[in-house]
């Protein structure tokens, strides 16, 4: 397997609510919580989730938009540093920030002492080398500016990558020739570039948005829903179009989304998150072939599928995701789980290794892929 | 290559068309609402004045009666109704109501602007930091805001008067001092919403500095509801710098052509004979050019607010 | 199949100040009884605008419906909108409206929508008030659509008080044939466990009371009720447009009298109205039928305090109280995960099995439509372009726009199916292109493409399409 480009470590962000007159804190929304994910050099690994899990939040703190609570995330890391920090983490067993503040401090003195430096410091290097495109395409662009001034702005303070491995500041012709040539590969025309975004439509903005994002030649791109807001035959055009720059500039992707199918076609990888924590790691074909967390099987039949002589069974999941600020004690899917029993109140299951290449985070898991666990009597139904 | 240049500046030129469109589709929704073109109107006409009034004019109020004195007419010292050499009569002392009136234009106006135009430029400073940095600062910041707002303007401004001297430019201070607060909420209120927006993260996570997200995203993106309110604070100035003439506590200098001014000189001189109802032309003129400036740049300020309105944008 | 609504040549408007958005050009369809057509398109193509043309909920300024003519039943509900404006082309298009009409078709309409045509939308919260409670709101509707059914129900109640109250002691009860009896039979079917059924009882036998002790007033009030039904029901079996007319006017005059907010207002107040308490065990009981956990808690809350899946249930059991002859759900399910759209969908089947309403189903996700219609509309950019049985449109699409949506869905059970793609984008239609709107983006295009507007071909038994690829083959056969 290829080199580890980013290696997460117990990551965790807790949004304060604050409330009241005072504005104290009256708890915490625990959006990410306790997250250890690797992402391989070049793979285009699928983040799924109900709305409201957290990935949108694990983007922006593996970007570091977003200061982790907790947690240290490597990026090109050396492999007998992680491991080591992340047998530390381990130990990690509490939830209260002010705690987890005082642990970790101690932690991050052992770390100190087995030579390892925590990469979250807001740095400029790391800013030049990971990048992030949105799911609202009407929000993500300025709209007092000309397309050619915001697809530049990056640029213009990063520069771009020269064949020596350093990196160049352009301005003026060289600048507006270098983005001409861009905006030509994204499929718009130069045009384009001395217009203000709302002349677009929502495929052509993400199309910009792309742009911009790529401009500076990023490793790691994060793409946060990408096409969730565009038709199918826009999806299609964009989906198309990150695939042909993956290849061209040797990215690494990181694809959220709640459209399985669109994991399906783009990712090698999966991770399925529920309320903040990780569910469920596998390689694509796999996770679709066999599921083995009942929430990811959950959420695979209940996708509809464009085919009426297709029948099939779909599991209904019942009710809504628990609210993030207050979840179920133990298997925090127990609360909707067909095959829930005592010990998921109570007991927090470990994302293991089932099989090759697949974990998951589920007491019975072995159980349920060997057909042993049957369900409980479900609504399910079929079409 | 000159090709290249060629389509870039025809380019410019498309991207300036844009916007010109955009303004001259916002001028014709204003124009739909014939109350609010009306309103724009009267403003340019007294901005005119402001401009040209003065220059046409020349002399003085106060002296204009010795040069009519030329003319063979006796000068009174009581008010003088109008007549063909005094179209808005005299007040006491001679002091011709016209005259004073343009001129008042130019002070008044030259006023309002100068403390409209430094409150919202405190306003969007102060503002933007307190919306986007937070914490301590903005905290500060906003409870600061708070207690000016919170103190009667009249109040402050009389206390700023007297503690200093009463000269023209401590009643701008003073004026400064009591205009500033408003913009700072509106701005810190309009820098939070624009703060959440995807295109300001896309700007951090390109790496900007937090000046630079600011200067360029978002305040651009949050000022327009500071020309609406700048259009409606004119006309508050301007009353409010009235009242304190009105009020005796305006500057030194009693033929200062202001019309609160004018008005005060005809209460102050009157001593115990009702100016408004013995001579009626030495308060109702003067008061009536506040009036209608106040209620046109109102006029305007509400269309301003209906057409960046985009509920109202059909 | 008999036709519940029919719409010929549809023709709506944006005259806005950039020009005339042509949103709808010509769309005609028909929705048989009990039948789910989905409506299928890209965003833009006028989905939205078809479903508010037809329960006339299009803002004016600046939408207008242009022409063409929708009938529910027998009745025609475009009757008089061309006395609602006159067009006056100037350099900019004026309108000049006549407000009377515009007035008397409002009252009107606001009959047909509750009663005859409800709707559903993709944002739950704009079709709620946020400031009365979910048990305000349905009560409200079922109030002003449903009176009858209540009184009957607590009429029938009273007659039947005492078998009540030994139901309520545990005894068992005979159904009675009336329509108490189906209420008890529903309660039974649908209530959850035994704290319902009790609720149930309580209220039933509240309502009751207060019905003999009032019974004068209450039955007056129903005889007026049912009349005021039969007469809503000839509007639709009349054929004669004058007797139409007629009940028309009578109908909007009692609406005029009706002030929702006097109502509602009332409703606080008198809390212990046997009308009411039927009301409110009619909301929780609809509430149960939609399939939410805790009604009662849901009752009793504000439309924010609820989830956007909650949200859509409590707006279906709105939409569906008074047993609407046609419901359109626009875009139902795309703000909610596929987890909550499974839900809602499989709500929409069982209740429609259930309730036998036509439903008009908008959504640009065809795997939706695969699973929930029988019939699929294919809209592009103003005008249906084709329209066949789910089966046929998926197994044998013909119109090249159809063939590219089919193509360009990613698949879950089909990882390897290339994806490809429609070029282009929706037109703008303030300028839409000539000849049909598709040839700048249609692979097969061809020269009489770019001047002639297809017309609707019948290439096989209830499967039309517009397309001039195949105008020829029906000629030559
Ligand atoms: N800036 C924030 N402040 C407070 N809570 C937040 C913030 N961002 C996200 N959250 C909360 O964190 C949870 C996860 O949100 P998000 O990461 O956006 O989920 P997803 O992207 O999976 O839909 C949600 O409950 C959301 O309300
Ligand atoms: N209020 C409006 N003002 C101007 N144009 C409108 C308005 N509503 C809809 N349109 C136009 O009508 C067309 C169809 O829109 P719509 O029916 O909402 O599409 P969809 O198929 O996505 O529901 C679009 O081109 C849109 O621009
Ligand atoms: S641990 Fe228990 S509740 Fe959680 S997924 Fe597994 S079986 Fe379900
Ligand atoms: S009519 Fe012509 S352009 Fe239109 S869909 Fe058919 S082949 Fe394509
Ligand atoms: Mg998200
Ligand atoms: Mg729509």
């Amino acid at each position: 397997m290829s080199k580890v480009l980013i290696d997460a470590v117990g990551l965790r962000k807790y949004f304060p609510i604050k409330g009241g007159v005072t504005g104290r804190t009256l708890g915490y929304v625990y959006a990410v919580d306790d997250v250890n994910i690797k992402i391989y050099k070049g793979e285009t690994v699928g983040l799924v989730g109900e709305s409201g899990c957290g990935k949108t939040t694990l983007g922006r703190v593996l970007l570091d938009l977003a200061e982790p609570t907790a947690g240290v995330l490597f990026y090109n890391p050396e492999d007998s540093v992680s491991s080591k920090v992340s047998e530390l983490y381990k130990n990690l067993k509490t939830n209260k920030p002010s705690e987890l503040k005082k642990e970790e401090k101690k932690l991050v003195e052992e770390a100190k002492k087995a030579d390892v430096y925590r990469n979250k410091k807001r740095n400029r290097e790391f800013r030049k080398k990971v990048q992030i495109v949105f799911q609202d395409p009407v929000s993500s662009l300025d709209p007092r500016m000309l397309i050619k001034d915001i697809i530049a702005e990056p640029i213009l303070i990063n520069g771009i990558p020269t064949e020596d491995g350093k990196r160049k500041k352009i301005k003026g012709d060289e600048l507006l020739n270098y983005i001409r040539e861009m905006i030509g590969e994204m499929g718009l025309n130069e045009d384009h570039l001395f217009r203000f975004p709302h002349e677009f439509s929502g495929g052509q903005r993400q199309r910009i948005a792309i742009a911009r994002a790529i401009s500076i030649r990023p490793e790691f791109l994060v793409l946060d829903e990408p096409t969730s807001a565009l038709d199918v035959s826009v999806q299609a055009q964009i989906l198309s179009l990150l695939e042909h720059l993956q290849q061209k500039y040797e990215m690494t992707y990181l694809f959220i989304t709640h459209n399985l199918a669109v994991i399906r076609a783009v990712s090698d990888r999966v991770i399925v998150m529920y309320l903040g924590k990780v569910v469920e790691v596998s390689r694509t074909d796999d996770l679709f072939e066999n599921p083995i967390h009942p929430y990811t099987q959950a959420l695979l039949s209940a996708i509809p599928v464009p085919d009426p002589e297709r029948k099939r069974n779909i599991v209904v999941l019942s009710g809504d995701v628990p609210s993030p600020a207050n979840p179920p004690a133990g298997c925090r899917f127990h609360t909707r789980c067909r095959f829930a029993e005592e010990i998921c109140t109570k007991e927090e299951p470990k994302l293991e290794e089932i099989k090759e290449g697949h974990t998951a985070a589920c007491h019975f898991a072995r159980e349920i892929i060997s057909g042993q666990k049957k369900p409980a009597p479900a609504p399910t139904f079929s079409t | 290559m000159t090709a290249n240049a060629n389509s870039a500046s025809s380019n410019l030129a498309r991207a300036l068309r844009t916007k010109f469109q955009s303004f001259a589709k916002t001028f014709y929704f204003y124009t739909r609402s014939p109350i609010a073109t009306i309103g724009l109107i009267i403003v340019l006409f007294y901005v005119l004045v402001a401009i040209f009034g003065p220059i046409v004019l020349g002399g003085n109020p106060w002296r204009m009666t010795q040069y009519l004195s030329y003319h063979g007419q006796y000068i009174y010292n009581i008010p003088q109704p109008p007549s063909r050499y005094f179209p808005f009569g005299t007040t006491f002392e001679g002091y011709d109501i016209f005259n004073g009136v343009v001129k008042a234009a130019r002070i008044d106006l030259m006023v309002a602007a100068i403390v409209v135009l430094s409150g919202a430029l405190i306003g969007t400073f102060l503002g933007s930091i307190a919306g986007y940095k937070g914490g301590l600062t903005g905290e500060v910041i906003m409870r600061v805001t708070d207690i000016f707002l919170s103190i009667p303007s009249l109040v402050l401004a009389i206390a700023f008067l007297v503690i200093f001297s009463r000269t023209l430019n401590v009643m701008v201070l003073a004026l400064i001092v009591i205009w500033w607060p408003t913009y700072t909420r509106i701005v810190r209120g309009q820098v939070l919403s624009v703060r959440e927006l995807k295109y300001v993260e896309a700007s951090v996570a390109a790496g900007s500095s937090s000046i630079r997200t600011v200067l360029k995203h978002i305040i651009p993106n949050s000022i327009y509801p500071i020309f609406v309110q700048v259009s409606l604070d004119f006309g508050n100035v301007i009353l409010t710098m009235a009242a304190l003439f009105f009020l005796g506590v305006g500057f030194a200098g009693y033929w200062t052509p202001e019309w609160g001014n004018i008005i005060s000189i005809a209460t102050t001189f009157s001593s115990g004979i009702p100016a408004i109802t013995h001579y009626w032309w030495t308060v109702v003129i003067p008061a009536l050019a506040i009036l209608i400036l106040v209620v046109s740049l109102n006029l305007m300020g509400d269309g301003l607010r209906d057409v960046t309105d985009p509920r109202l944008r059909r | 199949m008999e036709d519940v609504l029919v719409v010929k040549n549809l023709k709506t408007q944006f005259f806005i100040y950039e020009g005339v958005v042509k949103a709808l050009e010509d769309v005609s369809f028909s929705v048989g009884k009990g039948e789910v057509l989905g409506i299928v398109g890209e965003t833009g193509c006028g989905k939205s605008v078809t479903a508010y043309s037809i329960t006339r909920l299009i803002p004016d300024p600046p939408g207008r419906i242009v022409g063409g003519e929708v009938k529910l039943g027998n009745l025609d509900l475009m009757r008089n909108i061309k006395d609602e404006a006159r067009f006056i082309q100037k350099k900019r298009i004026k309108i000049k409206h006549n407000y009377k009409v515009i007035r008397n078709n409002e009252l009107f309409f606001n009959t047909i929508r509750g009663k005859y045509i409800s709707m559903i939308f993709q944002e739950p919260m704009a079709a709620l008030n946020p400031v009365y409670t979910v048990e305000d709101q349905i009560a409200e509707t079922l109030l002003l659509h449903n009176r009858t059914r209540l009184l009957k129900i607590m009429k029938s109640a009273s007659n039947h008080l005492s078998e009540l109250e030994r139901w309520k002691d545990g005894g068992d009860i005979d159904i009675f044939d009336d329509e108490l009896g189906e209420e008890i039979d529903k309660i039974k079917k649908t209530a959850r466990g035994a704290e319902s059924i009790k609720f149930h009882q309580d209220l039933l036998i509240e309502g009751a009371r207060g019905f003999s002790k009032k019974m004068q007033k209450y039955e007056e009030m129903l005889k007026k009720s049912i009349e005021r039904d039969e007469l809503e029901d000839r509007l639709l079996t009349d054929p004669n447009p004058a007797t139409q007319q007629e009940i028309i006017k009578r109908l909007a005059k009692e609406s005029k009298k009706i002030n929702l907010i006097k109502m509602s207002k009332q409703m606080k107040r008198n809390k212990k109205d046997p009308l009411l308490i039927e009301a409110r065990r009619e909301s929780f009981s609809l509430l149960e039928s939609v399939d939410i956990p805790n009604p009662r808690g849901v009752l009793k809350s504000y439309p924010h305090e609820l989830s956007g899946g909650m949200l859509q249930r409590v707006t279906i059991s709105i939409a569906l109280a008074n047993n609407p002859k046609v419901l359109i759900a626009d875009e139902p399910t795309t703000a909610l995960d596929v987890t909550v759209q499974a839900q809602i969908l499989k709500l929409l089947r069982d209740l429609q099995d259930a309730i036998g309403t036509s439903i008009i189903l908008i959504t640009h996700d065809l795997g939706v439509i695969a699973e929930t219609c029988n019939r699929v509309a294919v809209m592009y950019a103003g005008n249906i372009v084709e329209m066949a049985e789910v089966k046929e449109l998926f197994r044998n699409p013909k119109h090249p726009y159809t063939i590219g949506l089919l193509q360009s869905i990613p698949r879950v059970d089909d990882p390897n199916k290339t994806l490809k793609t429609i070029p282009g984008n929706v037109p703008n239609l303030i300028n839409p292109p000539q000849g049909c709107r598709f040839h700048p983006r249609c692979p097969f295009v061809f020269d009489r493409c770019r001047v002639e507007k297809p017309v609707s071909i019948e290439v096989s038994k209830g499967h039309t399409v517009e397309c001039h690829l195949f105008s020829g083959k029906v000629n030559a056969e």
